[in-house]
């Protein structure tokens, strides 16, 4: 039985802006219809259109049957019946689509009160029980809390709690777990199932994440430009595209497995220059606490002791879930300065000797790409002059700027008229390659990328990847690249470290890392990362996560990873005392050999040879 | 919650000793009593002028530190000292503050207040005719001088009375002398005169509540939690005022502060134009005269005052926006 039916839905913004062109599809009860695109595809117009919730001005034409009644045209009255009690929406950041004034357990009972009628006690206690049933541990005082006392997948339960309070026949979700890490998103994914599977209901997933589709939707509408261009089984969709957009669109997506394309230089690793050594950097931040006399009541360890090297030509990626140290590592070495602990080398060069004067030509070579281009380029500036910054400022003679700018804009693929433009005027892709070409003004031989193509859509972080192994092997830089994405590190980077809670838990080539990862976080995190395909995606075992990361400021006694470990529930309790009684330190796995896996677990899953 | 507002309160009287206690230092250097008596006819001998000025505390020979002293020591014990005509600033003071009071307060909140509810308005209605209108008066009443205002405002209701060819409105001083019909003629009595004074700093209030609120409303119109309440089932208005309104307000809070030196300020020509003997025109009055302890009174009284707007508006903070409890 089809419980949503949508005929020709057409959303219009302005009178020739089309969001959504003529769109039709159907859902069944229990049944999952996913929708992918890029972004600006129209799939968030299209959910708000199905809620009524559209901007004032956005014109709807067409049809949309929820059973067997008509939703367009009706008054917000009628439909704020509806929402929350037949159909609702789940939406994609948590922390701003929840109301940040008010806890956590009202704001879930308003939704029960409204339709229901029930009194503000039962509501409350209905509230504590769907908690709970969205695997929030101590529902009762959680309900408690405000939304910014939880953690992101916390917060994502209490979206879903909140949207199911009414067992609703359709249930739509906007990129419900794209503000997540992979670990915490396989475990919401999978609330999301035991919800459907608890209400019956109909449930339109719309992402842009093709591996998070293939392993929910039961059916598939791949849109572009605002019209549905294909739609179908999953297994069809995914094995057998027929239209040009789908097949791109599954082309761009990352894979982990496939052959990586960072073949890495030709010269031997042992015999390349050190650009950047790492030894024993740390990284605390002190928590103050109290009324007057504010008193130091902890640390939260961001970086504590981790150490690497990058050599010319390679591309070192940290990796690890958000909080974990990534970023704080990145920023510790682009201050070119003395690290509270440990040593920083750039270029043999150790960063606490140095003065003021020579910290200053070292900056030429130390270059960094933040995570949102929009953000990181200064919007009252054109991009020849955000290219000439950085030019002008280490003294290049004046008259040489202007070809320089030229040919920087050449090097990343931008032609000379998009100097005029205002960062504003340039697309996602094209802000980017200015923030790159920004960052090698000044000819750096290593460069911090932090998070590069995580803003990007698929399509485009392809060719921003691409570009930017081109310029490593034309230019002979080396990176270090932060980022979350898996599938992107196996693309770009030579070597690979996993961090958590300020550690390195392993560390070597991706190849060695990918392909027999020794450490059961690197297992458990490559375990979550969706595969876009729906077959392989839904056979294959895996081993979840449990839990979150724990308080930083407070980290378990012994091996950090304990409390989420899979591999430490499964020992015997005199293996485990181990684990529990030291931290384990970094060990190469097959000492000797010309590999340079190594990673910190007493129990790592690939047995260390030589005895170790 | 406790522990928070003893955080403020502490590190908020820290700062009113010092803003009195410059207060006192500038009035004291800048002032000068001295002049005052000797511009009497006939002029006094100045054995005499030193005399009365040492035992007033007011004597610009004795060393400025010395002078603060003293009058630090009996502002500890709650007393301001004497004005240059000897009488006790306290019981002056304490007389005029309650005048003032009874001036501004009814009119301060009825300005906030509609100016909240105006500018939420506003916004809600943003770009309409309606939207339109209260911009258009609160810029007007923005760039309107409160004198300008008041003074206009007499004019119109002159014009009234005498079209009327009653005396329905009436606007000088607190009350009519000598009319005395009973305890509820009084009342109404009083409530004629402060209809006027009312209106006019309630206006002036409410330009700036408004402007602030629409643009703060304005924020949170299209914010995200007030289309997840809608898409619960809460109409547009109510998740509006359920769970926008309440974000909105706690900015708010803190302008309040500000509004309420403004409000001080405001007063002070409210009080000349409307001929009622408050705190305000006594500073001013007392700045002509070189009356350095009653302009330190009654400084000291308006950094108590802010001190105090301000604790009110931590408390209301902390009430609103539970992440402000949390940030301590």
């Amino acid at each position: 039985m089809n419980v949503l039916r949508v005929t020709d839905l057409t959303v219009r913004y302005a009178p020739d802006v089309h969001a959504v062109r003529d769109v039709s599809f159907t859902v069944g009860s229990g049944e999952a219809l996913g929708i992918v695109g890029e972004s600006g595809s129209g799939k968030t117009a299209l959910a708000l259109a199905l809620m009524g919730l559209l901007p004032e001005g956005a014109r709807v034409a067409g049809s949309v049957r929820l059973r067997a009644g008509e939703l367009l045209g009706r008054s917000d009255a009628e439909l704020s019946r509806l929402r929350g009690n037949d159909l609702s929406m789940i939406f994609q950041d948590a922390l701003s689509a929840l109301t940040p004034v008010r806890t956590v357990g009202d704001q879930i009972a308003e939704t029960v009160m409204i339709h229901s009628g029930a009194t503000r006690a039962a509501a409350r206690a209905r509230a504590v029980e769907l908690l709970g049933s969205v695997g929030i541990p101590g529902a009762a005082r959680r309900a408690r809390a405000y939304p910014h006392e939880l953690s992101g997948g916390m917060r994502q339960r209490v979206m879903i709690a909140m949207a199911i309070a009414n067992e609703p026949g359709l249930l739509i979700a906007d990129e419900p777990t794209t503000a997540l890490d992979v670990t915490v998103q396989a475990q919401v994914l999978d609330v999301l199932r035991a919800a459907k599977e608890a209400t019956g209901a109909a449930v339109v997933l719309i992402s842009h994440d093709m591996g998070v589709v293939a392993g929910f939707a039961d059916r598939v509408m791949v849109m572009h430009a605002g019209r549905a261009v294909e739609q179908g089984p999953v297994e069809q969709i995914y094995r057998r595209p027929v239209t040009p957009h789908t097949a791109a669109l599954l082309r761009s997506v990352p894979r982990i497995g496939e052959s990586s394309s960072a073949t890495g230089a030709v010269v031997e690793r042992s015999r390349r220059p050190v650009v950047l050594e790492v030894e024993g950097l740390v990284r605390h931040h002190p928590v103050y606490k109290g009324p007057l006399l504010r008193r130091r009541a902890g640390t939260v360890r961001a970086v504590d002791g981790i150490g690497f090297d990058v050599r010319e030509g390679e591309t070192l990626a940290l990796v690890g879930e958000s909080g974990c140290g990534k970023t704080t590592t990145l920023m510790e070495i682009l201050r070119l300065s003395r690290p509270q602990q440990g040593r920083i080398a750039v270029l043999g060069h150790d960063t606490a000797a140095l003065r003021a004067t020579h910290r200053r030509a070292l900056r030429r070579d130390v270059q960094v790409v933040f995570q949102d281009p929009y953000a990181s380029l200064d919007p009252r500036m054109r991009v020849a002059s955000i290219l000439a910054e950085p030019l002008i400022t280490h003294r290049v003679p004046p008259s040489r700027v202007g070809g320089r700018v030229e040919e920087l804009l050449e090097l990343v693929g931008l032609g000379p008229e998009h100097a005029r433009r205002f960062p504003h005027g340039l697309s996602g892709g094209e802000a980017q390659r200015v923030g790159i070409a920004r960052a090698l003004a000044l000819e750096p031989r290593l460069l911090l990328l932090d998070e590069p193509v995580a803003a990007l859509d698929v399509t485009v972080q392809g060719d921003v990847i691409t570009l930017l192994e081109e310029l490593r092997e034309r230019l002979g830089l080396a990176y270090l690249f932060v980022a979350h994405d898996l599938a992107v590190v196996h693309l770009i980077a030579d070597r690979v470290a996993v961090m958590y809670m300020g550690r390195i838990m392993e560390i070597g080539s991706v190849s060695e890392v990918y392909g027999v990862p020794a450490h059961p976080y690197t297992r458990a995190l490559l375990d979550a990362v969706p595969f876009p395909d729906p077959v392989l995606e839904r056979r294959r075992p895996r081993v979840l996560l449990h839990g979150e990361t724990p308080d930083p400021a407070s980290p378990p006694a012994g091996c950090r990873f304990r409390s989420r470990c899979p591999r430490y529930a499964t020992l015997t309790a005199v293996d485990g005392r181990l684990c529990e009684e030291h931290e384990p330190p970094s060990r190469p796995l097959r000492p000797g050999d010309d590999a340079d896996q190594s990673a910190a677990c007493h129990h790592p899953l690939v047995e260390a040879k030589a005895g170790l | 919650m406790a522990a928070f507002l003893l955080g403020r309160l502490a590190s908020r009287l820290v700062l009113a000793v010092l803003a009195a206690s410059l207060a006192y230092a500038l009035a004291a250097a800048a002032l000068d009593p001295r002049a005052g008596f000797e511009g009497r006819a006939p002029r006094p001998p100045e054995a005499v002028v030193d005399a009365r000025l040492t035992a007033l505390n007011l004597n610009d020979r004795t060393p400025l530190a010395d002078r603060y002293l003293v009058w630090a020591e009996g502002v500890v014990h709650g007393d301001f000292g004497h004005t240059s005509d000897g009488e006790a600033v306290n019981a002056e003071l304490w007389r005029r503050l309650g005048v003032s009071f009874r001036l501004l307060f009814l009119g301060a909140v009825l300005g906030s207040v509609l100016g909240v509810l105006l500018g939420a308005y506003a916004a809600v209605r943003r770009g309409r005719t309606a939207d339109r209108l209260i911009s258009l008066g609160s810029y007007l009443l923005l760039a309107v001088p409160v004198f300008v205002l008041a003074v206009l405002l007499q004019i119109a209701a002159s014009r009234a009375n005498r079209a009327m060819g009653v005396q329905a409105f009436v606007w000088v001083g607190e009350a009519t002398p000598g009319a005395s019909d009973g305890v509820i003629g009084g009342l109404a009595d009083r409530a004629r005169h402060l209809l006027l004074p009312t209106v006019t700093i309630a206006l002036t209030q409410l330009g700036l509540y408004c402007r602030y609120q629409r643009a703060m409303m304005l924020d949170v119109l299209h914010a995200d939690f007030v289309r997840t309440a809608r898409a619960k089932g809460l109409r547009r208005r109510s998740a509006l005022l359920r769970h926008g309104l309440r974000v909105a307000l706690t900015p708010v809070t803190t302008y309040f502060v500000y509004a309420f030196g403004l409000l001080l300020l405001g007063g002070i020509h409210t009080e000349k134009i409307f001929g009622w003997h408050g705190a305000g025109e006594w500073l001013v009055d007392s700045v002509a005269r070189g009356d350095v302890n009653v302009v330190a009174a009654i400084v000291c009284v308006a950094v108590c005052g802010v001190v105090l707007a301000g604790l009110i508006s931590d408390v209301l903070q902390g009430v609103l926006d539970p992440r402000v409890r949390a940030a301590e």
